[in-house]
């Protein structure tokens, strides 16, 4: 050994090296034995996470619990050409059959050696999983994923109250949207014990889930289930009535709703065009609008209501106070002509009604005043939604009221200067209905979680009292009136007497004012009129030949009313709501 | 191991190709192995004779970084990381190379001084000369741990090779003001300090990273969760496939997969300075003191920072982390190590 390597510095530093490793072994020790307990509980909790396992979303039902939306699991196979080290040829030879794909389309797809990613089949039936998943084990560059596919059953029936998901399967239109967190299983916490969709699973770094591809298949937890108002047959009746119609007076659009009469609960609400749920990204737009609730238009004489029952109510008039007609044609003060249909000497306020005479409901009007005409219309709910839990409500413009001239102010009573959606002259009329309460109308009936636990019952929601129950008692006997001897004649059904109004409204276009030849017709009632049952509203937007409500809407209200009670006869559906 | 640790990694940062990271440091083993077979037939007289070029040329390797077929790194944090360069697609760390150098360097400036060696300027200065200017270069890539594991092996070799204590002390001294002076200012290194003296009060109250890979070791327990088990792998610890993977380690293959490697290395510095204390001169005796100091420094630093009782510092373990240039070069020092136990032994037989 050379004379400068002093061999017992050579000594210290092995022992050195040797005791620290020695120390480090010691130190390993201590963190994986001994104190290896406490490091662990520490940690715990930043390897489990609460994450939101995907959710099987939840069915919407009729109130019979018929199925009107529902999930299917789809499987899509899809390849990373890039990776794949067999021969596509091959590849394609195997699938083929599998994925119900020819040979010759496969094989393009699979040549694309640039590609990392390409779907082969999307969308396979759930029943496939396990041969798909034996194949592309054996093959490195194929996968599959497991997805929701929204499936509606009844295609076109109830497609507005329903609504559909996009892609995502995040909910558009209809149901499907307002209550989308209640149907992908959020919201559900609303119940202490329901936390079914958190899950502690041990997640990576970045708190994503370590195995994410089972946990599909083992969640058996869905979302919630939202059963609704809406009869399957009320709702065919009704669609079939009012398509009908539509198609008789080559109407532009159109728009029914059926409502229990006493609770709110809507019973049937369709409308013309409407659209093929599981096709809607081939519908048009126009089609997919629930005109029910969105349509905003001036109602006509159906308002008369309104204005007769806030005379009778302030007790300024009774049902035979007369006034004078002037034979049909009467000048304002500002200069404006009114006309009604026929001439007409003295009416009483009842033969108003059931005449539906413009000049004498102005007549009747003048002793209201602005304000408390402006008041009742409120009270009727106009100018405000009504509540209804579907999306997209419009609450129509008041406007005319707001603004104060002559005309408007001449107008409103009999439904001009205003507008207003088809719901909301129907709750209005259910107003006389229900003794004089204003009902908040609704289509959910329950929300019931995954494990079948009602999170959510929905109850008749009186709003306000909008007259006495004697006032809505004299109007009830008026509007019978209307369908007995007046304009509402069609609308007689058989066995029941039914109150309704009549409203042809002339459209009126943007700078152009009043259209002629371009109407909107009403007929809106309910039946029997003794002890409602049901409220009925028909809207018929523009019927070739502008023809009279008498004609157009109050047949079809006959249609939809005389099948609806036969069938209520038979089956007493609002008898078994106690029991759920 | 580093398939296990860096698969899922790799998966993400490479177009899911999982096998990313093995395929590179399979070719860099293979390299390594011919390199360490060569080493081992490649008389060590030659790095006495051409140590200077040596030096020379891994200190120019070292600027290379800088040049156009530098390869820089750019970190989260928006620091760029001047460590590499690139040459016909291959990526080279020359750091790793610089150890090397420079242990032979310093081994033959010692050895061929005799008694010099005790004279403050022609004995010490000259080294730490070197040294100032290694650590210049890696303090400008920059590359702290491996400028302090530098001047540790270096003290090592001057405290063997027989430099007086005051002379040592000096060494460390000035070694200490340019560590201090590189870490002054930076608050990203102070911050690391300062966690670590705060772990010396707590002991297992620490920074993420190393808390990360106590709980790793821990939830590793004595017998390990299996190879391929890891869960701190998945994106919890940064550098799962490099600075960390003895936490992966210990993770899968429990204290006795740690213990047990622990004790290879053991064995291996054990065997090293054997070697070197048989060694035929003076030159091959340093280089081997100087190759096991550093491989067994390294270790200690690694696993050290791993199991929370030195700073954090990016210091790789030797053969077992990813990294191909450190690989290479570990392999290429046992190499060298083989070729001095070599020259004994035919030595011995000849004697």
């Amino acid at each position: 050994m050379n004379s400068n390597i002093s061999s017992s510095r050579v000594a210290i530093i092995l022992v050195g090296l040797e005791i620290c490793l020695g120390l480090l072994i010691g130190r390993l020790f201590l963190i994986q034995s001994l104190h290896r307990e406490e490091l662990r509980e520490r940690s715990e909790h930043h390897r489990h996470g609460q994450v939101r396992l995907p959710v099987k979303r939840g069915k919407i039902l009729d109130r019979h619990r018929r199925i009107f939306a529902m999930n299917r699991d789809l499987v899509s196979v899809y390849a990373d050409p890039k990776a794949m080290k067999a021969q596509p040829a091959e590849v394609a030879q195997t699938l083929a059959p599998l994925l119900d794909v020819s040979e010759a389309k496969l094989l393009p797809a699979l040549e694309q050696k640039d590609r990392r990613f390409v779907w082969l089949q999307r969308n396979l039936d759930y029943n496939r999983l396990k041969d798909i998943r034996e194949v592309t084990k054996g093959i490195h560059g194929l996968g599959y994923q497991i997805h929701g596919k929204r499936l509606y059953p009844k295609d076109e029936l109830a497609c507005h109250i329903i609504g559909y998901t996009n892609f995502a399967n995040k909910g558009m239109e209809g149901i499907e949207r307002q209550y989308d967190t209640y149907l992908s299983g959020g919201g559900l916490g609303l119940v202490p014990d329901s936390k079914s969709q958190e899950k502690l699973v041990t997640t990576d770094g970045k708190r994503r889930p370590i195995r994410p591809p089972q946990l599909y298949q083992e969640t058996s937890e869905s979302g919630g289930r939202i059963v609704l108002t809406f009869d399957e047959y009320i709702q065919h009746v009704t669609e079939k009535e009012l398509l009908a119609g539509c198609k008789k007076w080559k109407a532009k659009a159109g728009t029914a709703i059926v409502m229990h009469a006493k609770s709110g609960e809507i019973l049937a609400m369709a409308n013309y065009p409407n659209y093929n749920l599981n096709r809607f990204s081939t519908s048009r737009e126009s089609a997919k609008r629930n005109l029910a609730i969105w349509m905003q238009y001036e109602p006509g004489s159906v308002f008369k209501i309104v204005t007769a029952s806030a005379v009778l109510n302030e007790k300024l008039m009774s049902p035979t106070s007369r006034e004078y007609c002037e034979m049909g044609e009467y000048r304002l003060p500002n200069g404006h002509i009114i006309h009604d249909v026929k001439p007409n000497a003295w009416l009483t306020l009842s033969e108003i009604i059931e005449k539906s005479s413009n000049i004498g409901i102005i007549k009747a009007a003048s002793h209201l005043g602005r304000e408390r005409l402006a008041d009742y219309t409120h009270r009727f709910g106009f100018g405000e939604k009504t509540g209804l839990d579907l999306p997209y409500e419009k609450s129509g413009s008041l406007r005319g009221l707001k603004k104060w001239d002559d005309y408007s102010v001449a107008s409103v009573p009999f439904g001009q200067g205003i507008s207003a959606t088809p719901i909301q002259v129907l709750n209005a009329i259910n107003v006389i209905a229900t003794n004089g309460v204003l009902l908040q109308p609704y289509v959910t009936l329950q929300i019931i979680n995954g494990d079948g636990k009602v999170l959510k019952r929905s109850h008749p929601k009186p709003i306000r009292r909008v007259i006495s129950a004697e006032t809505a008692n004299k109007m009830k006997k008026m509007l019978v009136r209307v369908t007995e001897t007046g304009g509402g004649i069609n609308a007689r059904v058989k066995g029941y007497q039914v109150a309704g109004k009549t409203g042809t409204a002339q459209k009126a276009e943007r700078k152009k004012g009043y259209v002629k030849g371009k109407v909107v017709n009403t007929f809106a009632g309910f039946l029997p009129a003794e002890d409602p049952l049901i409220s009925i509203i028909v809207v018929v937007d523009e019927p070739a030949g502008a023809p009279l409500s008498s004609h157009v809407t109050a047949p079809i209200f006959q249609k939809i009313a005389d099948q609806v009670m036969r069938y209520l006869s038979q089956k007493d559906l609002f008898a078994q709501r106690p029991l759920n | 191991m580093v398939y296990s640790s860096s698969n899922m990694l790799a998966y993400e940062l490479y177009d899911e190709n999982v096998y990313r990271y093995v395929t590179v440091q399979l070719f860099a083993c293979l390299l390594g192995l011919i390199g360490m077979f060569a080493a081992s037939y490649f008389p060590y007289q030659y790095y006495h004779r051409y140590a200077k070029q040596i030096l020379l040329l891994s200190l120019m390797s070292l600027v290379l970084v800088f040049s156009p077929i530098g390869y820089s790194v750019r970190s989260a944090t928006g620091q760029e990381f001047h460590r590499w360069i690139r040459i016909a697609g291959m990526q080279f760390q020359p750091v790793e190379l610089t150890k090397l150098g420079l242990v032979i360097y310093v081994s033959h400036s010692l050895s061929s001084k005799g008694d010099k060696i005790h004279s403050l300027t022609r004995g010490v200065l000259p080294n730490i000369f070197i040294l100032a200017i290694t650590f210049i270069l890696l303090y400008k890539q920059p590359d702290f741990g491996s400028a302090v594991l530098l001047s540790l092996a270096v003290i090592v070799l001057l405290f063997v090779g027989g430099a007086r204590p005051s002379q040592i002390i000096l060494v460390v001294g000035i070694a200490c003001f340019f560590i201090y002076s590189s870490i002054q200012g930076d608050a990203y290194k102070m911050q690391r300090i300062q966690d670590f003296l705060n772990s010396l009060k707590h002991p297992y109250e620490t920074n993420y990273q190393v808390t990360q890979s106590l709980n790793a070791l821990a939830l590793g327990g004595v017998f390990g969760a299996g190879v391929g088990n890891s869960i701190y792998k998945l994106f919890y610890l940064p550098y799962p496939h490099t600075d960390f993977i003895f936490a992966i380690l210990g993770e899968e293959l429990g204290f006795i997969g740690g213990f047990g490697v622990i004790t290879l290395f053991m064995l291996l510095i054990w065997r090293g300075i054997h070697i070197a204390r048989r060694a035929t001169d003076e030159f091959a005796c340093l280089v081997a003191i100087g190759i096991t100091a550093f491989i067994g420094l390294q270790t200690i630093v690694n696993v050290g920072v791993v199991t929370g009782m030195l700073p954090t510092k990016g210091i790789t373990l030797p053969f077992i982390s990813y990294g191909g240039s450190s690989l290479l070069i570990s392999m290429v020092s046992i190499g060298v190590l083989l070729n001095i136990s070599r020259g004994m032994e035919s030595q011995e037989v000849r004697g």
